[in-house]
């Protein structure tokens, strides 16, 4: 697994999304779609690591949109894209997981709604990437939200904190405890 | 791993659609400390001005002293602070978070409750039965008179953005409206005893705190699409 705090494997996204984001916020409807179509599968990702079902989490990903649509005079000219659109998609997660009463406590995901898992390549020889997801699955949610963003988003501690409303150390707390369970199990698994 | 970018999704239709019909051109949000700037550079005006005043009627030992003008700036900074927090807890991926809006709440009614214990301790004398409370009355009324405009434009402020933790917004933005109220009527009130401080000046505060987060808990929640 990657060292807590260094996300090397990670590529970096073209970082032209603060002028989509003002091209949109003129009004430009090509902007929009170019947003949507670039980030979607993202956030999909994203909610799914919040214990929400695959079917919910396809109507999630439009309202999380729909919200944006509706705030984005509340995003900031020049401020990183992502963070904003993260921050939003948690909340219309957040909100529907407690309107439909379900709780963040150990869910016990199905595996085929987890979503498709980057495996880092260097592991990808070793690690089973369906026990991978199946151990992911298990983790308590904040501990998954918190190792997607940082692993796969590739988001630094303190947008993760700002994103999550904890500080930078608990965000880095959060992560490490995630690696420890996973490994747990892989080495379970191994003996 | 993959990176985040690959693979791009089709618009659907029906978001498509929705966006469509509402896609006029919007003016972003100012930045969080222009937003509190607008609120509370009028309130420094308004203390500068007392403060003006003060010294022309003679009172000027009492304007340059910790108990006279240095409680009001005191007040008036951190009203600020707060205020910048409360602004910046409303737009999503800048948010400060419960712990840190919880720290920065309990340091503002510390600073409140550690200046009433020195103005006490500067030679407060107390009142007692009717009068004190009818003092104390009209402490927190004159309070309330400045400060819940003040609360007003603050919550409106925090919660036309998209607060992602309206509660804690709300109570940031009561508690600085609250601090900004006291930093000027703290100017015209002579009472120095603790009791009246803690009571009167803190518990106003306090009360402007309560609202706002009572505010941010009603604001209401927009629907999406799926209902």
């Amino acid at each position: 697994m990657e060292p807590i705090g260094k996300s090397e494997t990670v590529e970096p996204l073209p970082d032209d999304l603060p002028e989509l984001m003002s091209r949109y916020q003129a009004g430009d409807a090509a902007a929009f779609e170019e947003l949507y179509g670039r980030l979607a599968r993202s956030v999909r990702g994203f909610l799914r690591t919040l214990a929400l079902p695959g079917t919910e989490v396809d109507d999630l990903v439009q309202n999380t949109f729909l919200q944006v649509h509706r705030s984005r005079q509340t995003y900031l000219p020049g401020q990183p894209v992502r963070p904003w659109l993260f921050a939003i998609a948690r909340h219309v997660g957040l909100m529907s997981r407690r309107s439909s009463g379900r709780r963040s406590r150990r869910e016990l995901q199905p595996f085929d709604e987890l979503p498709e898992l980057p495996v880092l390549a260097r592991a990808a020889g070793a690690l089973d990437r369906i026990a991978l997801g199946r151990a992911l699955g298990d983790l308590a949610a904040p501990g998954r939200e918190t190792l997607w963003l940082h692993h796969v988003e590739g988001f630094s501690f303190r947008e993760i904190a700002a994103i999550q409303g904890i500080s930078e150390t608990a965000a880095k707390v959060r992560a490490h405890r995630a690696i420890v369970a996973l490994r747990e199990v892989f080495v379970e698994a191994a003996t | 791993m993959t990176s985040p970018a690959e693979g791009r999704e089709a618009l659907p239709p029906a978001l498509r659609e929705a966006v469509r019909r509402d896609l006029a051109p919007v003016t972003p949000l100012a930045p969080p400390w222009r937003r509190t700037i607008f609120l509370a550079l009028p309130t420094l005006l308004v203390v500068v001005a007392v403060l003006c005043l003060l010294v022309l009627r003679g009172g000027a030992a009492n304007v340059f002293s910790l108990a006279g003008g240095g409680v009001s700036l005191l007040e008036w900074s951190t009203g600020l602070g707060l205020l910048w927090l409360a602004m910046r807890e409303a737009v999503p991926g800048l948010g400060v978070g419960a712990g840190r809006a919880l720290l920065a709440l309990s340091a503002g009614v510390l600073l409140q409750v550690g200046l009433g214990l020195l103005l006490w301790w500067s030679g407060g004398a107390a009142l007692s039965g009717p009068a004190a409370a009818a003092v104390g009355a009209q402490c927190a009324t004159m309070e309330g008179a400045i400060g819940l405009p003040h609360l007003a434009i603050a919550i409106w402020l925090a919660l036309r953005a998209l607060p992602i933790r309206p509660r804690w917004s709300g109570a940031l933005a009561g508690a600085a409206a609250g601090l900004l109220a006291d930093s000027v009527w703290h100017l015209a009130c002579a009472r120095n005893d603790l009791e009246h401080l803690l009571v009167w000046h803190l518990g106003a505060t306090l009360a402007m705190a309560a609202v706002g987060a009572l505010s941010g808990s009603l604001w209401p929640r927009r629907p999406g699409l799926a209902g």
